[in-house]
């Protein structure tokens, strides 16, 4: 938790004071909803609570939904 | 032509190096000059030089002008100096490439036989059963620090990829500060993504190929017919220079 902090506030300091002198608008609204996205995906993480798995929404749409089935045996 | 002038280098500015090619050979109207720009952004300027009675138009622009604006190599070859050794050594490169694969692969079947379908890392397994003289034991250790480098590799090219994809996606000036941030969705996503390793195999070997099937064979094509509808690569011509 505390590293996930440190690790956060430390990107912060990396990249926004730069992309603020250079009045970057575009870019540091990209950044920051990478930075929240990545930040809640983190929190989620370190509070032990289920991230929802991609490849198991993928796995669940194509063999379950679209019943597409790479034929094995 | 002045004997001064035929000893002269040639120099870094290609638009007086091709002004002097024209100069030294005013005389033969066959002379073509084509420039063109390649590379990330088109950011390099080149140009090829022959004389058109003697070389065959086609085979220049299928193997020496294609390969320049569409090689995917170029990504690593647009930042060499040296313009005449890159498609020597790509050449050996992928000579090597391929005896190392075979070499790999007629090591993994004789030492695991029909067992190395079941391993998830063959190579790993048949170098582990080494045991020369009870000296040279564990030498899958090389293996596991050659397999991380290629993880990291692989890695840094896809984040270079994507965040240079987002970039352009959203007009920004560079992707530098989206690398970081990508990197704390990624670290949070692959620690999570797979619950084991017999889970990753199950998901790839199911849905994996389905999902991948249009990436490799359906998207490539696809942007290769939307660059060439828009008319890209736009060359210096066709931008009114």
């Amino acid at each position: 938790m505390i590293f996930l902090l440190m690790a956060y506030a430390l990107i912060f300091l990396v990249n926004v004071p730069g992309l603020v002198k250079r009045k970057e608008r575009k870019e540091l609204v990209v950044f920051f909803i990478l930075y929240i996205i990545g930040f809640v995906l983190g929190l989620m993480y370190a509070l032990d609570i289920p991230i929802p798995s991609p490849m198991k929404g993928l796995q669940y749409l194509i063999s379950d939904k679209l019943g597409l089935k790479y034929p094995q045996h | 032509m002045s004997e001064k002038k035929s000893s002269e280098p040639l120099l870094p500015c290609l638009e007086r190096n091709l002004e002097a090619i024209r100069d030294a050979l005013r005389t033969s109207s066959d002379l073509a000059v084509h420039e063109f720009n390649f590379g990330h952004d088109r950011r390099y300027r080149g140009a090829i030089v022959f004389i058109s009675d003697m070389a065959d138009k086609d085979e220049i622009n299928k193997n020496i002008l294609q390969p320049l604006m569409f090689g995917s190599l170029l990504m690593i070859m647009e930042h060499m100096n040296d313009t005449k050794g890159p498609a020597r050594y790509s050449f050996f490169g992928v000579l090597v490439g391929a005896a190392s694969l075979l070499i790999v692969s007629v090591r993994n079947t004789a030492v695991l036989g029909r067992t190395q379908t079941i391993w998830t890392s063959p190579s790993f397994q048949s170098i582990r059963l080494i045991d020369i003289g009870t000296v040279l034991t564990r030498m899958d250790f090389l293996i596991g620090i050659a397999q991380t480098m290629l993880i990291f590799f692989k890695c840094s090219i896809f984040l270079y990829a994507l965040t240079t994809a987002l970039s352009q996606l959203f007009g920004l000036k560079s992707y530098k500060p989206l690398v970081l941030p990508v990197v704390g969705i990624e670290v949070i996503i692959a620690a999570t993504v797979f619950q084991s390793p017999v889970d990753h195999a199950e998901i790839t070997q199911n849905a994996g190929i389905i999902y991948s099937a249009p990436l490799i064979y359906l998207f490539p094509p696809l942007t290769l017919l939307i660059a060439k509808i828009r008319g890209l690569p736009k060359t210096e011509r066709s931008r009114g220079k």
